[in-house]
């Protein structure tokens, strides 16, 4: 496969190509529809609204920390009008240090667009934001890890473990729901997400390491929690010493991140193993839409 | 071809046909058949594998600059195929700094398992080319310093902030590379398995991104400046056929400065205003890592042989969409 004539297959691999769409008529309907239409088309089908909306939960979440936590506003504020029910908890962090301050702002501004991206693609269909609580959902987390006193809005180390806590499970559940998203299209978006997140979490997950024992000690408590709260799967690594190496991206034997159905997520999210968790932990309610249910 | 209109069941069609030929024989008939004759007779010649061929590319290149920074030599033999390229330049890195060596050895570590997982994936499908093509890492990185102002001898062996460098001119790309691939990709495995990658790529270039913006303003102008070469590096016009993807746009580079939304940002990720990373179809990446701009160029930069598989050069018409 040293030398194909590139001409030649530019002419029959694209002219083939074409002729077959052509004669099934597609070439000429797609050409006629708009670019500005493909977001709205992006979720087709039923389930992939599911798969969407149920993301959009874990979006409004993420959304409220870090806004609250980088700037002291709501999501209501930054986006403009009530997103749905009441988020309690929450501060404006003490900064110490404008780069991590700086790191934070850029993830609260990536998250809001989240939330807007995936109302923009379920439209009418999105779900509202659930009722949050970010004391109760830390206090339960600071007990079941066995992390005295944690306050994630009282330091920007506390709250990029706080943050890691929901986002390596965000990343997770993107990767596990790829091969379940029947439109192409968002597929690439989904990607597109999964790769911020995952910039996200290669950056605190970093930022921890290098902070040395004492936060990985913390933030390996909160893996162990999430891997004891997700079911007999270890499907989590904290950002520890292995060997001589470092664990920032937490992958199988092949280097690929770990996937987590929507159900392992709410048993984190909701801080109660097994099946049949409707509510608890962050969403005191439960979240919205038709995957809500461990 | 804008393919996003096409609903689910065409698209399912199209595959199914598109297996359908395979079956009937071509498949199995590759090795016989001229390679050129046997693309033309195939409905679409970017199979899954062929996907991967070209990621396993990038994957070559990132494992050897990280294994040869950090441990002085290159990938086992065992893992850069029968007829492997030579690889030019690179060398253990000094550091200075433990928690930055582990961190890069575990990098090297996953680039390793990503390339002996994506081998093992394609190895017995047809029209794929295994070896590891060859791989300069002396004088791109010298032209790169350059486009990037880096001066003109960079070279990112030399110490630990220079690897870092070199570290953040490859990672940005794998991820836009992997998130243009998402949806070229049709078997439910391959995706996944590739949405596993393209998050471990990511984790990797938040993690330099990060470590970059904390060693302060020096080293952020230094990327800055990279970010900015990179654009440069790809071909500004959108005439390609067949680039029609949604998300197509002419930025796909966001520098750790140059945050959009709140005062004292700093760009840890780099997104579209939706707050997704950038796609990049295989052209724009093969433009960067041949460090030109122009559709018609086949190699150069990093490779200076071009790369190995169907995708190849930057014109190449179907890498865009799955058509």
């Amino acid at each position: 496969m040293e030398q194909v004539d590139q001409d030649r297959r530019s002419l029959f691999g694209l002219h083939s190509g074409e002729a077959a769409l052509a004669a099934m008529g597609v070439v000429a309907a797609s050409a006629a529809l708009p670019l500005s239409g493909a977001v709205a088309q992006q979720a087709e089908s039923s389930t992939d609204i599911d798969i969407v909306n149920f993301q959009l939960n874990l979006e409004y979440l993420e959304a409220d920390y870090y806004l609250r936590g980088s700037m002291g506003i709501t999501a209501d504020q930054a986006l403009g009008g009530s997103q749905g029910a009441p988020v309690k908890g929450g501060r404006k962090i003490q900064f110490s240090n404008p780069i991590r301050e700086g790191m934070i702002k850029n993830i609260a501004g990536n998250e809001m667009a989240h939330v807007r991206f995936a109302q923009a693609i379920t439209g009418s269909r999105a779900i509202r934001r659930p009722p949050i609580d970010f004391d109760a959902g830390f206090a339960a987390v600071a007990a079941a890890a066995g992390i005295p006193n944690f306050d994630p809005f009282a330091s920007e180390m506390d709250f990029f473990l706080g943050g890691m806590l929901f986002e390596d499970v965000g990343i997770s559940v993107l990767k596990g729901s790829a091969r379940k998203l029947k439109s192409l299209t968002l597929r690439e978006s989904a990607a597109g997400l999964l790769g911020a997140e995952g910039y996200h979490m290669g950056a605190v997950r970093s930022v921890i390491y290098k902070m040395g024992d004492e936060w990985r000690s913390r933030a390996a408590a909160i893996s162990n929690l999430r891997d004891r709260l997700d079911g007999p799967q270890d499907l989590d690594q904290p950002p520890v010493k292995v060997g001589d190496m470092a664990n920032i991206a937490p992958t199988n034997e092949n280097g690929i991140a770990f996937g987590r159905t929507p159900q392992h997520a709410l048993n984190i999210a909701y801080g109660k193993p097994g099946p049949g968790v409707m509510a608890g932990g962050f969403f005191p309610e439960g979240v919205n839409g038709r995957i809500h249910v461990t | 071809m804008d393919y996003i209109s096409l609903d689910p069941t065409r698209r399912q069609a199209l595959r199914m046909m598109s297996a359908g030929l395979m079956g009937a024989g071509l498949a199995g008939c590759a090795d016989l058949i001229p390679q050129g004759v046997g693309l033309a007779l195939l409905p679409n010649p970017l199979t899954d594998p062929a996907v991967y061929n070209f990621a396993l590319n990038l994957e070559y290149l990132e494992a050897e600059y990280y294994r040869r920074g950090m441990y002085g030599e290159g990938l086992p033999g065992a893992l850069i195929g029968p007829n492997p390229g030579p690889v030019r330049g690179g060398r253990k890195v000094q550091f200075r700094t433990p928690w930055i060596a582990e961190m890069f050895a575990e990098i090297a570590e996953d680039e390793t398992n990503h390339v002996r997982f994506i081998r093992r994936t394609i190895a017995a499908s047809p029209l794929i080319e295994i070896n590891r093509p060859a791989i300069d890492l002396e004088m791109s990185f010298r032209t790169l310093g350059q486009q990037a102002g880096l001066g003109p001898n960079f070279d990112p062996f030399a110490d630990e902030e220079s690897f870092i460098l070199g570290a953040f001119i490859f990672e940005d790309v794998g991820v836009t590379a992997y998130a243009g691939g998402a949806d070229l990709l049709a078997d439910d495995d391959s995706v996944e398995a590739a949405a596993g990658i393209l998050a471990v790529e990511a984790y990797h270039a938040g993690a330099i991104r990060a470590t970059i913006a904390e060693m302060g303003p020096r080293m952020v102008a230094a990327a800055d400046g990279i970010s900015r070469a990179r654009s440069g590096a790809e071909s500004s016009n959108n005439e390609r056929p067949n680039r029609t993807s949604v998300r197509t746009t002419d930025v796909k580079e966001q520098a750790i400065s140059a945050g959009e939304v709140f005062p004292g940002e700093v760009v840890i990720s780099p997104t579209d205003p939706q707050g997704r990373s950038f796609p990049r179809p295989p052209q724009d990446v093969l433009n960067i890592v041949f460090l030109d701009p122009d559709p018609e160029v086949r190699r150069g930069g990093f490779f200076p042989n071009g790369v190995q598989g169907v995708v190849r050069h930057a014109r190449y018409p179907d890498a865009s969409r799955r058509v």
